[in-house]
């Protein structure tokens, strides 16, 4: 295994970038967990009610459990992955960034074709996932490059 | 020999081509255990079992729910089709029934309301035929947990014929009889059991007519 100092200092802008996308999804998340468990509406930026349309559908949940929580756990864990840095923290950003992905597109699908609302919270936190996992990516080919 | 399998064994898993391929693979997999969850997940709780679980015990006579002598009726004012009220009856109303209905503290009463497009008559005629056999809670239950987008056409006859099989206990040869009586004016009209829905099914009924006309003109 490479030394994680190593790996930390070799893709310091990456692990920036991760570690700034991850804190503003990891506050978008928390924002629509609380307006969930509160029973509020999101504010839609740009008028409109697909925020309250998406969250209030039969989608917003997974066996109880809000979509919106499971994007703050995921986004705590790109956290805790930018701050780890070393080859299991790369590792780590790099898989719950693709798992965030793929399950954004699955989102992002509903809401266009099934729910037929857009909410712009769900957008933003689904392009902050995409370019997470750039970063990751970038950082775990270099350092499969090394190995 | 045992040794040299492991060594090699525990090269090929620190290849980092194996160890991507591995990474993207659980990423598939568990993206599609949760695809597979959230699609569960609203049909899950909406299953007939679950539905009869709720009512279970509770009487229920057309759109009531509850004893007849609960000291306190609370109304219910919704479109099978509205969002909030899908998520009102998916979060909130079960634990009504179980706090305040079950033990007879409170009873309901659901006055169906039809403000958001044809398909709300239509889903509301087809919950009120449920009524007619006295099994109007579960099947309000069903076409709250499989709500779609409002006015997308998802309230299909199909669909709609679907629920009522999902529905304990509910004859469904009846409930089509009773939900075509409702399609039109008549006897069974007049013996939905909501008044206010009455009132709603006549003002339809007067759109209907009216567009008819325009289409014959």
């Amino acid at each position: 295994m490479a030394p994680s100092a190593q790996a930390k200092g070799r893709h310091a802008p990456a692990r920036t970038v991760l570690f700034v996308l991850a804190t503003i999804g990891f506050l978008i998340s928390a924002y629509l967990t609380w307006t969930h468990f509160a029973g509020l509406s999101p504010i839609c930026t740009g008028g409109g009610e697909g925020c309250e349309t998406v969250q209030s559908s039969r989608y917003a949940t997974i066996l109880g459990i809000p979509v919106a929580l499971l994007g703050l756990i995921s986004y705590g864990g790109l956290i805790i992955s930018a701050a780890l840095w070393g080859e299991v923290g790369i590792y780590l950003g790099f898989l719950t960034s693709l798992v965030g992905t793929l399950f954004s597109a699955y989102l992002t699908y509903l809401e266009v074709f099934v729910i037929g609302a857009l909410c712009q919270w769900c957008l933003a936190s689904a392009a902050i996932t995409v370019a997470a996992l750039i970063c990751t990516a970038i950082a775990a080919r270099h350092l499969m490059q090394e190995q | 020999m045992r040794e040299a399998r492991d060594v090699e064994k525990n090269s090929t898993l620190r290849s980092p081509r194996t160890l991507l391929a591995l990474l993207v693979a659980v990423a598939i997999v568990v993206a599609a255990v949760l695809v597979v969850l959230s699609q569960l997940g609203g049909a899950g709780g909406g299953s007939g079992e679950d539905g009869g679980k709720l009512y279970s015990g509770i009487p229920q006579d057309g759109t009531t729910l509850g004893e007849t002598d609960a000291p306190v009726t609370v109304y219910l004012y919704e479109d099978f089709q509205c969002p909030f009220c899908g998520q009102f009856s998916r979060e909130m109303f079960p634990r009504l029934v179980d706090d305040y209905v079950r033990d007879g503290k409170a009873r309901l009463v659901s006055e169906t309301m039809v403000f958001l497009g044809p398909d709300s008559v239509t889903a509301a005629r087809a919950a009120l035929a449920a009524g007619e056999q006295n099994h109007y809670w579960p099947y309000y239950s069903l076409l709250y947990a499989n709500q779609e987008a409002e006015n997308s056409g998802y309230v299909t006859d199909d669909f709609l014929r679907g629920l009522a099989e999902k529905t304990p206990g509910l004859e469904v040869g009846k409930w089509e009889d009773q939900r075509g009586q409702l399609l039109y004016e008549g006897a069974g009209r007049r013996s939905v059991k909501s008044r206010s829905f009455r009132r709603k099914l006549d003002a339809d009924f007067d759109l209907q007519r009216t567009r008819r006309a325009d289409e014959d003109r």
